[in-house]
């Protein structure tokens, strides 16, 4: 033991003389190389000679070590904070994450069991069989708002089930007549197919059926959006109540009776849906009512330009009307659609383009960008002008804000702004 | 230096200038000739080479090893482009000023960052152009790289003056530093032991020339290790050696000047026990507790 702390103590001074011996021993800073040589040292990138020179100098300057471990030293990457840490402290997470659970169990048990949900007594109890499938028949109209527990109508404010129902029911009628209509259009464009459009309905026959189950994904994707958006209460409003899910709903009914093939349909019930859960998933709160259902619309839309874009291999630019989207079908070929996409009327922007990229701040005005400098604007959805680029560049993204103001991504990253239509360009961030 | 762009490519190398060109893909928008480019390479092979003409294969490597889309930045920088400004600003000056700020705090990082910028983007003027630091820049490492370096060398070079400026002061005062030469180490109070300023200036003397004959890797260890008291990570990461290398190699050349250091000591006719007292005398002069100084680093 002793000899070891002998030996330890003896460890401790060589420590302590070589420590002394290096701080002493500097060469002269004249023959310090320039930062150049010190990065490509840092980078790796001397040849072996050049490197093994300058780690001779190194261990001789404590100029240029200090360089060097002020570099590394700065370089080191702090571990990253996790944003909202606290958010992820199990201590509160876990009880509100069975809380939520809880509550979503109850929510879809009492809205496929009506009969056990009507008399308000029972107990929130985790199910331990799946919850039932969504019924597809329609339910008559006595069923639904009414038998909501009392527990749950205790909650809700300020509108009343009623409401509710009624006023559902008018949109419900208003999207019904609207899917009639363009069912006809659909049938009439089938029987006469337009010189103009290239989406003549015989042709899209093939596609109606992929559109239907493209939109059949869109739609359940939205039922799922709609689930979250039940669940989770907004700011400002009392819980959301776990109302029956749009299907059940009596004024979703005729969107269950609708065949699927008819693609039209298949997208007002999307709106339907969306708007009945922007209803429904947060009966408390008017604000929030509004604001789920701007979401949601905005999912629908992206979703239908999604399914349009892969079903087509084309680039969908989408625009405030779900129903309202244009394509770039190639070269200098754009369609547009009023029907959400049943049918296309194409027109040529520029003659020379090579089209790649769009944006649609209103559903009438349309910026494209392309190749060599290529950037064409309608106004209304008809006349397309030219406007001279900032650089003649590939372009590969534009972002409009109105019939004026625009920014363009170059390829290589450059991006400008206009706001008078290309008059005059600056550089943007 | 900044090279000489009259540096003459030999003939042959033109499929290499042009794919250099290529590759360095300038945009349009910076406006950059490919003449004024392969001025920039032929600085920098100029810098590289020190105006000596080298083999041409080792010529085509030098090219290929270069970092070719940061020089034609930097060389539109400095030809004042706009686009490329913009390029630059957007894709460097958040990270010179991070940099900046963790080299030197927030403050200091800030006005270290702040005059760099404006060197580059060329306040000076020569013979009534435009000077800019990126005339200083050849492609060697990576653009960001070298803004670090700079960063760094300045911070290290206001530190350097503001301790020779503090020491100064100290030394007037008559405080004795631990970096004064060995042979000013004797300190101003009489020692019981005359022997004891001649021992600790044999041990210090055997120690020096001990760690001047190590193989300058094995030096360069050391003193990153003891001087700048940087991490074995740390270490590993300049040297391009795993931690653990890194230890293990600390280890046998610690062991190894140790062991040289008793030899010379002992070839100085010094004994065993004189020896032993050498380095007790040392223990007191200039106590060092590297266990101390790591837990101060973690």
């Amino acid at each position: 033991m002793a000899s070891n702390g002998h030996e330890a103590t003896m460890d401790s001074t060589m420590d302590g003389l070589i420590r002394r011996s290096l701080s002493t021993a500097n060469v002269a800073e004249q023959n310090c190389p320039d930062p150049e040589i010190v990065a490509s040292y840092y980078d790796r990138a001397l040849d072996p000679n050049e490197r093994a020179q300058f780690e001779t100098h190194l261990s001789n300057c404590a100029r240029c070590r200090e360089q060097l471990a002020v570099m590394v030293r700065a370089d080191e990457k702090p571990a990253p904070a996790v944003p909202h840490a606290w958010l992820w402290d199990w201590r509160w997470l876990a009880p509100a994450v069975a809380a939520l659970l809880i509550l979503t169990v109850w929510g879809v048990h009492r809205s496929t069991s009506p009969g056990r949900v009507a008399n308000g007594k029972q107990p929130l109890v985790a199910m331990s069989r799946p919850p039932q499938p969504l019924p597809t028949e329609a339910r008559p109209l006595s069923q639904s708002p009414a038998e909501s527990p009392t527990s749950a109508q205790s909650l809700i404010t300020p509108k009343s089930t009623d409401h509710i129902t009624s006023q559902l029911q008018t949109q419900q009628q208003a999207k019904a007549a609207q899917m009639d209509h363009t069912l006809q259009t659909l049938q009439a464009e089938k029987q006469s197919p337009s010189l103009n459009s290239r989406a003549f309905a015989g042709q899209n026959e093939p596609r109606l059926a992929q559109k239907s189950s493209d939109e059949s994904n869109a739609v359940s994707d939205l039922k799922k959006a709609v689930g979250n958006a039940a669940s989770a209460p907004s700011a400002g409003s009392p819980p959301a109540v776990p109302q029956p899910k749009a299907a059940d709903h009596p004024s979703a009914a005729p969107r269950d009776s609708f065949d699927t093939s008819a693609s039209n349909q298949s997208i007002a019930s999307t709106n339907a849906a969306a708007d009945a859960a922007g209803e429904n998933g947060n009966v408390g709160g008017a604000l929030g009512a509004r604001q789920n259902e701007a979401r949601l619309k905005a999912f629908a839309a992206g979703a239908l330009a999604q399914a349009a874009e892969q079903r087509s291999g084309s680039t969908i630019i989408p625009t405030p009307d779900p129903k309202i989207l244009w394509r770039i079908a190639g070269g200098n070929f754009v369609e547009r659609t009023e029907d959400g996409g049943a049918t296309w009327h194409g027109q040529v922007a520029d003659p020379d383009a090579q089209l790649t990229a769009g944006s649609a701040p209103t559903n009438k005005i349309c910026w494209l960008v392309g190749k060599a400098g290529v950037i064409v604007v309608t106004k209304d959805s008809k006349q397309w002008k030219k406007l001279p680029p900032p650089v003649p560049a590939d372009f590969v993204r534009v972002e409009a804000k109105n019939s004026s103001s625009a920014t363009v991504t170059a390829a290589d990253g450059q991006k400008f702004s206009t706001e008078n239509e290309g008059k005059k360009w600056i550089p943007a961030k | 230096m900044i090279g000489d762009d009259r540096f003459e490519f030999p003939a042959g190398v033109e499929g290499v200038l042009a794919d250099c060109w290529s590759k360095a893909a300038a945009p349009a928008g910076w406006q950059l000739a490919e003449d004024q480019f392969r001025a920039a390479l032929a600085r920098s092979a100029s810098q590289r080479f020190s105006g000596r003409l080298p083999d041409k294969r080792i010529l085509e490597n030098y090219l290929g090893s270069l970092h070719l889309q940061d020089l034609a930045l930097a060389v539109a920088c400095s030809a004042g482009n706009a686009s490329a400004w913009d390029v630059f600003v957007a894709q460097y000056r958040p990270e010179l000023y991070r940099a900046a700020r963790a080299i030197a705090g927030e403050s200091q990082g800030r006005d270290l960052a702040d005059s760099l910028y404006a060197e580059l983007f060329g306040l000076r003027e020569s013979d009534g152009r435009r000077k800019s630091l990126f005339d200083y820049f050849h492609g060697r490492s990576k653009l960001g790289t070298w803004l670090r370096a700079i960063l760094a060398q300045r911070h290290v070079d206001h530190l350097r003056r503001a301790a020779r400026t503090e020491s100064m002061d100290d030394s007037r005062d008559g405080d004795r530093r631990e970096t004064d030469a060995p042979n000013e180490m004797a300190s101003g109070a009489a020692t019981p032991d005359p022997d004891r300023d001649r021992f600790l200036a044999i041990l210090q003397a055997a120690v020096t020339t001990v760690l001047a004959d190590l193989d300058p890797r094995d030096r360069l260890r050391l003193a990153y290790y003891y001087v700048n008291e940087l991490t074995l990570a740390q270490i590993g990461e300049l040297l391009g050696e795993h931690e653990a290398t890194v230890s293990r190699k600390l280890e046998r050349t610690r062991r190894e000047v140790r062991q040289r250091v008793e030899a010379l000591l002992r070839e100085k006719n010094l004994s065993e026990a004189q020896l032993a007292q050498c380095l007790e005398y040392a223990r007191h002069e200039w106590p060092f507790d590297l266990a101390a100084t790591l837990s101060a680093r973690d």
